[in-house]
């Protein structure tokens, strides 16, 4: 299979929100120089609007890359709020100078998602996951009169790389066993049937590497990491698009990769038995390490980073019924239900931040007193993280406990993963409520004063809330049919 | 129809959370309606049975996941609504915030006890009560009396495991049956379906028993109760608590003939722990010295007799109609009468600024209405007849003999699915040193008893024998409810009593509107009996 074959595979026009959103970061970059007196919370507003925008036209193809330029544009309308924290940590209070590339930064990954989600062979895969990784490094280190924002990009450098590393090493393997870039079921079916069996041990040593690559990204166990420090010391609005657009792309790479396996179960059920009994160890590491590790946490970025292994956790779940019909549908559902729920609680970490001038759990202290309307509503997004019923997040995880059900009807061997499911949603129950406790149960110290909500917060809370329990309870009331 | 049932209590939570409505008088008027809605429900559905009831599961031309098809749904439906609208009449919170959020918890607790009670498939039965825990949580950590906040983060542990628990034993039957109705199971089991034994069964059995305190489960219950403020401790007490039994009832009651197989190897077991809940807890109760914490282990310990209907009507596969018609008659029962006590202990504490049994006395003589009612839920709760709990209560007695005959016993019967766990669960626990060869121990010694006692009362079944222990919870509940009711109402006037001022009209309307429930059904319990 040579190269003109691949480039066959793609065509320019399909590329053109990617095309778009690159284009206006590189117009924003410019403005930037040019036009030095444009206020630059102005240009976080426009990029908002741009990827927004190609939230319509990716639609049609994929529900992950809407998902990524959703996330983008809340994540740049978050950004906005943040202006005042960004200016101070980046150029000192007050001062404007270089805060705009972060918008055009969080475009550029943005694209580099949308094209991911498209991409039929390695080189795409691995091309499009670098867009999206060295744009997060910067990022992630974006802040650099904070300390804790340049560890942040340091250990996402470092561990980052080691990453890619792998990838590389493991994209190398694939081409070496297979002759090809190209992720095809034919091609999975031609080694799985070679009776050469170094051969398929080394498009297995192939695949693991680049799951290992998949599972940085999408913050799986043994290469979640990193996840904590840098969700802590990151720019809020970061952490938020680390949290949930990057880790959709980490759950692309392993769609695009596991996928030609799923067809394949009734062919080679030994084979793919195996590879579930894989995934099923790493998700129940995932489970037990982001569930069991975030109830001792107290800073509330920390303890959704370690949510965030957990959340993944569940949506490794699905991959144990590879074989199932729907499996990326109830993947992008899932990442949806996270998506309004984790976008929504970096929003009220980072009006916490802005006004009280601090990240811990306890910031959140008396806020159903003062500002009762908002406490309700991020009672309603970590409700929906844990699992409560009549919010999406409930669905969600229930879907999640439903497939794995299937699966063990497969391959009965899997039960042992229930109880970690059991121990990590319990867990859920108990850290989450931390913040619900420290809302209603602690009154406000002396000198809290009732928040002053931005107005795009307070929309955006809105929206995600309605969101989270319209989807959450439609299901429960009526019948699907 | 339902859906209303459900939508305008969420609507009025609305208002009052974010619109700032008063909060008892909207909360009123949403239980108002529900209570109007659910008896009318109940009165159709029960006494026309010509009427077409799928109104009720439908709107418009879209249906919903709702019926009222079941028996048991529609009483514990009347249970729901009348709790309700009794708990916000009653309510008495200490400020306007502290009201509004009262009645926001309320609210949202009997939504989601109604919800599970009318859903006809598991997820959405699963999901309501799941809702229902987060006001319970909130408001005994928020308004708790006590050591409110271990209180309810114990509380919340131990059902958040639980229901955990629950889901994975629901999934995993359904699963088995493949389909998530009760209607789809039932027939499945018609259509041949048997589902696999031990595992499941004991995963439901766990998570609903933990959700009802069955006993070694039961810790999380009584402070739990003894700490809610008092509209929670009724509606969790006297409503959200049956949820686990109805789960037990409705899965054994659409499994029908397949019911022993299912449920059948864990029933010697649950006759034991039930006389922990009845015998244990029951002396536990003896030995309170406050009422509220003497009220929470007597609703824990009440729990046993249903769960011992429960055993009786698995063990009959099915076929003892008495068992189920005394569970719910007293699942009823027990959920009114609770709820009036709870109620009762708010005004009392509200009163005399105490609940220890020890500073209190001669309260009768300052509000003698009070006393009375006191007295009237007291002895409803021991069983006396008339009232409400007597024909619970008696039923589910009767129902343990129905179909026994002298010399025709079948404890060896009993006992040998009681080895079947044993050897199931020493194949699963091979391998872990100690454990298996302890529970080889548990489990001969809980035989070798029940033959030797099957011996002794010339060949009665191990249902039998159970209930003839239970029956003693009979004395003991008689035994702490009459102190209690002597040291708080009799006797000199204690100190705390001289505080007593007197009740407003809505604490009386409150306790007399339940009462007459309980007095309603206890003369005339074929109102029950007849769905």
């Amino acid at each position: 299979m040579n190269n003109h074959l691949i480039s066959a595979m793609y065509t320019w026009g399909q590329f053109a929100p990617e095309f778009a959103l690159v284009a206006l970061a590189v117009i924003i970059l410019m403005a930037d120089c040019f036009a030095p007196r444009f206020p630059k919370r102005g240009y976080a507003i426009l990029a908002a609007a741009g990827a927004a925008t190609a939230a319509f036209f990716v639609n049609a193809e994929s529900a992950f890359a809407m998902i990524a330029c959703v996330t983008t544009a809340l994540v740049l309308l978050l950004a906005y709020d943040y202006h005042k924290v960004s200016c101070e940590s980046v150029g000192g209070a007050g001062v404007e100078e270089g805060t705009s590339e972060l918008y055009a930064l969080l475009l550029i990954a943005c694209a580099g998602i949308c094209s991911l989600t498209k991409a039929r062979d390695i080189i795409m895969l691995f091309v499009s996951l670098e867009v999206v990784t060295l744009s997060s490094y910067v990022m992630a280190g974006y802040f650099r009169r904070n300390q804790g924002s340049v560890e942040a990009g340091v250990k996402y450098l470092v561990l980052g790389a080691l990453s890619t590393g792998l990838m590389v090493f493991g994209a190398a393997w694939y081409y070496g066993t297979t002759g090809s870039f190209l992720l095809s079921e034919a091609l999975v079916h031609g080694l799985l049937s070679c009776p050469v069996t170094e051969l398929q041990t080394g498009f297995f040593l192939a695949m693991g590497l680049l799951l290992l690559g998949a599972f940085f990204k999408a913050g799986a166990a043994p290469m979640q990491l990193w996840i904590p420090d840098v969700y802590q010391g990151s720019p809020t609005p970061v952490s938020a698009f680390l949290a949930v657009a990057s880790k959709t792309a980490g759950f692309v790479v392993l769609l695009l990769m596991l996928t030609p396996f799923g067809r394949l179960a009734a062919v080679f059920p030994d084979k793919v038995g195996a590879i579930v009994t894989a995934i099923s160890w790493v998700a129940a590491a995932t489970l037990l390490i982001g569930n069991l590790g975030a109830i001792c946490q107290n800073n509330a970025k920390r303890l959704l980073g370690y949510s965030s292994i957990g959340q993944a956790g569940f949506i490794l779940v699905f991959f144990t019924n590879i074989e199932m019909n729907y499996l990326s549908e109830y993947v992008a559902a899932y990442l949806v239900a996270y998506m309004l729920a984790t976008v929504a609680a970096f929003y009220a970490i980072a009006m916490l931040r802005t006004q009280r001038g601090s990240e811990e759990v306890s910031a959140f202290r008396g806020l159903g007193k003062t500002n009762p309307r908002t406490a309700f509503l991020i009672t309603v997004a970590f409700a929906s993280l844990a699992g409560v019923p009549l919010t999406y997040g409930f669905i969600a995880k229930f879907n999640s406990f439903v497939v794995f059900v299937e699966a063990m009807q497969n391959q009965a061997g899997l039960i042992w993963l229930l109880p970690c499911m059991i121990l990590g949603a319990a867990a859920g129950f108990y850290y989450y409520f931390k913040v619900l406790r420290e809302m209603y149960w602690e009154k406000p110290q002396e000198g809290d004063c009732a928040l002053q909500v931005p107005a795009v917060t307070t929309a955006v809370l809105t929206v995600c809330a309605i969101a989270i329990i319209w989807l959450g309870t439609y299901p429960l009331i009526f019948m699907p049919y | 129809m339902l859906i209303w049932l459900i939508i305008v209590p969420v609507i009025a939570a609305a208002l009052i959370g974010l619109l700032k409505a008063p909060g008892r008088a909207t909360a009123l008027v949403s239980a108002a309606f529900t209570l109007i809605m659910g008896v009318w429900a109940f009165i159709q559905t029960t006494f026309f049975p010509e009427v077409d009831i799928n109104c009720w599961s439908t709107v418009g031309d879209k249906e919903l996941w709702f019926s009222l098809e079941s028996p048991l749904s529609r009483i514990m439906l009347l249970l729901s609504v009348i709790v309700t609208f009794a708990a916000i009449l009653g309510m008495k919170a200490p400020d306007k915030n502290a009201e509004r959020s009262w009645a926001i918890s309320s609210l949202l607790l009997s939504t989601g006890a109604i919800g599970a009670f009318v859903s006809d498939n598991i997820i959405s039965f699963y999901a309501f009560h799941e809702l229902a825990l987060i006001p319970t949580f909130v408001m005994i950590g928020f308004y708790g009396r006590g050591n409110r906040r271990t209180v309810a983060w114990t509380a919340t542990v131990y059902l958040g495991l639980a229901s955990m628990v629950l889901l994975a034993g629901l999934l995993m039957l359904c699963s088995e049956m493949r389909s998530y109705t009760f209607s789809g199971i039932r027939m499945a089991v018609e259509s041949g379906v048997v589902p696999s034994a031990c595992l499941v069964p004991g995963l439901l059995l766990a998570g609903f028993g933990t959700l009802v305190s069955l006993f070694p489960f039961h810790a999380w219950a009584a402070p739990a109760y003894a700490s809610a403020p008092t509209p929670i401790a009724m509606l969790h007490a006297g409503v959200l608590k049956k949820f686990g039994l109805y789960g037990l009832f409705t899965l054994a009651y659409v499994m029908g003939p397949v019911c022993k197989d299912f449920f059948g190897c864990w029933n010697n077991l649950l006759l034991v722990l039930l006389l922990g809940n009845v015998l244990w807890v029951g002396y536990v109760t003896v030995a309170q010295t406050r009422l509220d914490d003497m009220l929470g282990n007597s609703s824990v310990m009440h729990m046993g007799y249903i769960f011992l209907a429960f055993a009786v009507y698995v063990a009959s596969n099915g076929n003892n109609e008495l068992a189920i018609k005394g569970a719910a008659m007293l699942m009823l029962a027990h959920g009114l009468t609770i709820a009036l006590l709870f109620l009762l202990t708010g005004q009392i504490e509200s009163q005399t600024r105490t609940l220890e049994l020890d500073s209190m006395g001669g309260l009768a003589s300052r509000l003698p209405g009070l006393g009375f009612m006191f007295a009237l839920a007291g002895l409803a709760s021991i069983g006396l007849p008339l009232l409400a709990n007597f024909a619970g209560e008696f039923t589910v007695f009767v129902s343990c003999f129905s179909g026994w005959q002298p010399g025709a016993a079948a404890a060896t019967t009993g006992c040998d699915a009681l080895s079947s766990i044993y050897n199931w669960l020493e194949g699963g626990l091979t391998g872990i040193w100690l454990i298996g060869p302890v529970f080889g121990w548990v489990f001969d010694g809980i035989t070798a008893t029940l033959n030797a006692i099957s011996g002794w009362f010339g060949g009665l079944g191990a249902v039998q024998i159970a209930t003839l222990f239970a029956l003693w919870g009979l004395v003991i509940s008689a035994i702490y409810m009459l102190r209690a009711f002597r040291r708080v109402f009799e006797g000199n006037v204690g100190l705390a009593s001289e505080r007593a001022t007197g009740l407003t009209a809505a604490d009386k309307c409150s306790a007399i509107f339940l009462a007459f429930f309980i007095v309603l059904f206890g003369v005339a319990p074929f109102l029950i009996f007849i769905s």
